[in-house]
């Protein structure tokens, strides 16, 4: 699955530090899901996108091996 | 919301110790695990002399070396290392989300294949009184394995993430 979660954090210059308080999870997290090490749960995705007034189709995507 | 993950990620959560007792944990399995090192290179046969009292007739060198003391020894060892163990692995890390439950879930997992594993090694290579001894460690190599695995993984995320800001 890709993201475009580094896209959108430097198109509101949010850091991930930022990002990660915003959805209660450590920053690692963040960064795990944005090099597309971590899948995040449905409520995650779903929070992230809430934080940058997305849907969660605009932020994440299958790739064709999902 | 009905999400199986979260639920299931936030049941972990509650069956977690708080993240203090991580501290306390290796209060308690540091000295056991010492203790325990001690009694192994003595044959689990009580302390070693050094640590007794040089008068062998004293009251206190008797009751260090009475049979009791040296069954006493060994379960502080062996309960200590064991509870230790799990309160350092089973504490909250100081932000308890998603991704640390899974890694938690790995290394339990992984724990799990490498333990069984090696328990069929000794089986085929060791017999014996030996294996005897295998299993009595086997008491503790899983919780132990447990740990490692899980601190590795976080240590590996952490310096993943380091260089991002």
């Amino acid at each position: 699955m890709k993201n475009r979660i580094r896209v959108e954090r430097a198109e509101v210059r949010m850091t991930q530090q930022q990002l990660a308080d915003a959805v209660g999870v450590s920053r690692q997290t963040i960064h795990a899901v944005e090099t597309g090490r971590f899948v995040p749960s449905t409520v995650l995705a779903l929070k992230i996108a809430r934080c940058f007034a997305k849907s969660v189709e605009e932020i994440f995507r299958l790739d064709d091996e999902d | 919301m009905h999400c199986p993950t979260l639920k299931f990620a936030n049941a972990m959560k509650t069956m977690l110790l708080p993240h203090r007792y991580r501290a306390i944990g290796w209060w308690i399995l540091i000295p056991t695990a010492l203790l325990g090192v001690v009694l192994y290179f003595n044959g689990f046969d009580g302390l070693p002399d050094f640590l007794l009292p040089s008068d062998q007739t004293s009251r206190w060198h008797q009751t260090l070396t009475s049979e009791t003391a040296i069954r006493l020894y060994n379960n502080v060892a062996l309960i200590g290392i064991l509870v230790g163990t799990l309160m350092v692995a089973c504490s909250r890390e100081r932000v308890e989300d998603e991704l640390t439950t899974a890694l938690r879930l790995d290394a339990l997992l992984l724990a799990l294949y490498l333990n069984t594993g090696l328990v069929i090694l000794a089986a085929l290579w060791i017999y014996d009184f030996d294996f005897i001894n295998v299993m009595c460690y086997n008491l503790f190599t899983l919780p132990v394995l447990f740990l490692l695995l899980f601190r590795w993984k976080i240590r590996r995320l952490r310096k993943e993430a380091r260089n991002e800001e």
